[in-house]
């Protein structure tokens, strides 16, 4: 009998010894809601810290580099302590100070004018930051007389992109932005990183038709 | 002097005669009418016993599936190894299962062996001795009244699936001495009514015929190179049924289908019938079988790397998805013959094969039930590793040549595990 039994237990031993845990791979957990949207987000409080973009419009390709300037003094005099500032750059040209406000569960676009008011108000994400995960806000893009109201969703949360330069990034949320006017904007933000790419329908765009992260 | 010699012929029937003293013994028998009348006496007893328990209990078609079994234990290969395999204490522990299938007799016949008497005999006839003794001839009748001891002394022996009953006689008795013993042992076997009346049916069935069934019946009859001793290390219980030139079964073929789950992808439920596999087995010995098995079944395995373009970017997706595959695997299966109410067995089966793009490898365990000589239903559960192969997805990443930004939603799922629980037929020839 144990001369049966040895041989099936041997078997049976190196069958589990092969891994109880390597019979099957750990099941693939959807990525768990984020509601702190700051780490995915522009690293806004890092003052001096610079991000530079290829941006493409209808007619032109350019560099845009983004320096950050921490909060904005004017913006802290409001009470608006969430209010940060950058300093948008050409190649040997300065452009004009860009406006972000952020917190834990909101991180939006002010536009070009100053924190105490805004022109181009996108809210790019809000918590929780989730597949499925849907909110909506208002843009005038800059014009008094036509307000758009974009509905924007998180499509992709943790997904790995890879950019033409071969830089990798992990963790990646994908959110897509719909207006009725017909406008879709993509951007893909990754964790640590903020802003890595976008795309938009929209020819008035101040990140243009494209907008893609090539250093940082 | 009547006592000695037929103390040798019971040792004779019991095969604890060695060779020297058997062939005085049959030579003595050749030439002494005496005692070849006491020796064809016992002989018949013996048979007549062995027979009415035999046919009593097992039905036709549950002792055609059981000596299927007995045959099936018995492959070309380990035929030489017969004698071990059915020694004296295979064969017992074969009658005992036997016994056991058969039930009432499984509970009757250990009263019948451990009372020890003679009269539970006619107790389990329901007939008087001298009734009983009828049916086994006049002859015997006659010599076994004369033979009976006047302390009687009765041994009753269980070898393989025969009860042999054996009597030393020292002195003459009566048959009102004889019927004595059958009134007292028969009130203790008031208990066993079921069982008398399978034994009389056997007996009335056998009565006048005794010499008709045994000569109907090689295996009974005596043979001078081979004890006919049931319980002896000459005989197995194949061979009470089948002839030696009897060739075993070492193929067997089976179909079976399946039904079960997948873990942890299982994103189709895996209805019945949702697999089928043939397989084709070849007895190594008559417990061990290796063999080959080709399958059609469902299979939960990484998808292709799919890209697909939207807008500025590509993106990259694989996925787990449920796959119809075919494969092709070995199995070696041990078997575990058990007999609880009904013979079957147990199997133990490892195996391995390929699907596309990537293999399995499995436990089973399962049961066998012999439904006649050449078919038996098998159900087995099967646990299953799928592996895929397949890059990783940073392999995938970091091999991608991109010319613009691509997303990679991959899954780094290799390995599932598939539970089935497979059931069909499997033919031996």
């Amino acid at each position: 009998m144990m001369k049966t039994f040895f041989p099936i237990l041997c078997l049976t031993v190196a069958f589990l010894s092969n891994g109880c845990g390597a019979v099957t791979d750990p099941i693939p957990n959807s990525p768990a809601p984020v509601w702190n949207v700051e780490q995915y987000y522009l690293p806004l409080k890092n003052i001096g810290a610079s991000i530079t973009y290829c941006r493409k419009t209808q007619t032109t390709i350019d560099t845009i580099k983004m320096t950050m300037q921490g909060n904005d003094d004017s913006g802290l005099m409001l009470g608006n302590q969430y209010c940060y500032t950058t300093d948008l750059s050409k190649t040997n040209s300065r452009l004009f100070d860009y406006y972000f406000t952020m917190n834990d569960s909101e991180a939006y676009t002010l536009g070009k004018l100053s924190c105490g008011q805004t022109d181009k108000y996108w809210l790019d994400l809000k918590a929780p930051l989730t597949v499925g995960q849907t909110w909506s806000f208002s843009n005038s893009n800059g014009s008094y007389y036509v307000t758009n109201t974009y509905t924007a969703k998180v499509t992709r949360r943790g997904v790995t992109m890879k950019m033409p330069d071969g830089k990798v990034y992990d963790d990646v949320a994908e959110i897509i932005y719909a207006s009725k006017s017909g406008d879709t904007t993509v951007k893909w933000f990754a964790k640590g990183t903020g802003l890595i790419y976008s795309t938009s329908k929209n020819p008035d765009s101040d990140f243009g038709k494209e907008m893609r992260i090539v250093n940082q | 002097m009547t006592s000695v010699i037929e103390d040798r012929i019971i040792e004779y029937f019991e095969g604890s005669l060695n060779d020297a003293d058997s062939a005085e013994l049959l030579h003595r028998v050749s030439v002494s009418p005496e005692i070849r009348d006491l020796f064809h006496q016992h002989e018949k007893l013996r048979e007549t016993a062995h027979s009415a328990m035999n046919s009593a209990v097992i039905s036709p078609s549950l002792e055609a599936s059981i000596f299927a079994k007995v045959e099936a234990m018995a492959s070309a290969k380990s035929r030489k190894k017969a004698v071990m395999v059915f020694s004296r204490q295979s064969a017992v522990v074969a009658a005992l299962a036997i016994m056991l299938i058969s039930g009432s007799l499984g509970y009757f016949v250990p009263k019948y062996i451990s009372d020890n008497k003679l009269a539970q005999v006619a107790a389990l006839t329901q007939q008087s001795p001298s009734q009983l003794l009828s049916t086994l001839g006049k002859p015997i009748t006659n010599n076994l009244t004369s033979l009976i001891p006047s302390t009687t002394s009765t041994s009753i022996e269980k070898t393989g699936s025969a009860v042999i009953h054996s009597r030393r006689a020292t002195s003459s008795q009566s048959d009102n001495q004889l019927s004595q013993v059958h009134n007292l042992s028969s009130a203790s076997t008031q208990d066993v009514a079921v069982g008398n009346n399978l034994m009389s049916k056997n007996i009335a069935a056998t009565e006048g015929s005794t010499t008709e069934l045994i000569s109907s019946n090689p295996a009974l009859m005596p043979k001078t190179s081979q004890v006919s001793d049931l319980g002896g290390n000459r005989r197995s219980l194949q061979d009470l049924r089948y002839s030696d030139e009897q060739t075993a079964s070492t193929f067997e073929v089976g179909i079976q289908t399946s039904s079960g789950f997948t873990y942890p992808a299982s994103a189709t439920t895996i209805s019945p019938f949702a697999d089928q596999r043939l397989s084709l087995g070849y007895h190594l010995t008559e417990n061990n079988v290796v063999g080959l098995r080709v399958g059609s079944g469902l299979y939960q395995q990484l998808s292709e790397m799919s890209p697909t373009n939207d807008g500025g970017v590509v993106y990259m997706s694989r996925h787990i998805e449920t796959k119809r595959n075919f494969n092709e695997e070995l199995f070696y299966t041990h078997l575990f013959p058990i007999s609880l109410g009904a013979p079957f067995l147990l199997e133990f089966t490892v195996d391995g094969g390929i699907i596309p793009n990537g293999y399995n490898i499995g436990l089973e365990c399962g049961v066998r039930i012999p439904m006649n000589e050449h078919f038996m239903f098998d159900a087995a559960f099967a646990l299953s590793r799928i592996h895929t192969n397949s890059l990783s997805t940073e392999q995938i990443v970091s091999s991608t040549q991109v010319t613009k930004p691509v997303v990679f939603e991959s899954v780094d799922m290799q390995n599932t595990l598939n539970g089935r629980l497979h059931y069909g037929l499997l033919y031996r020839f």
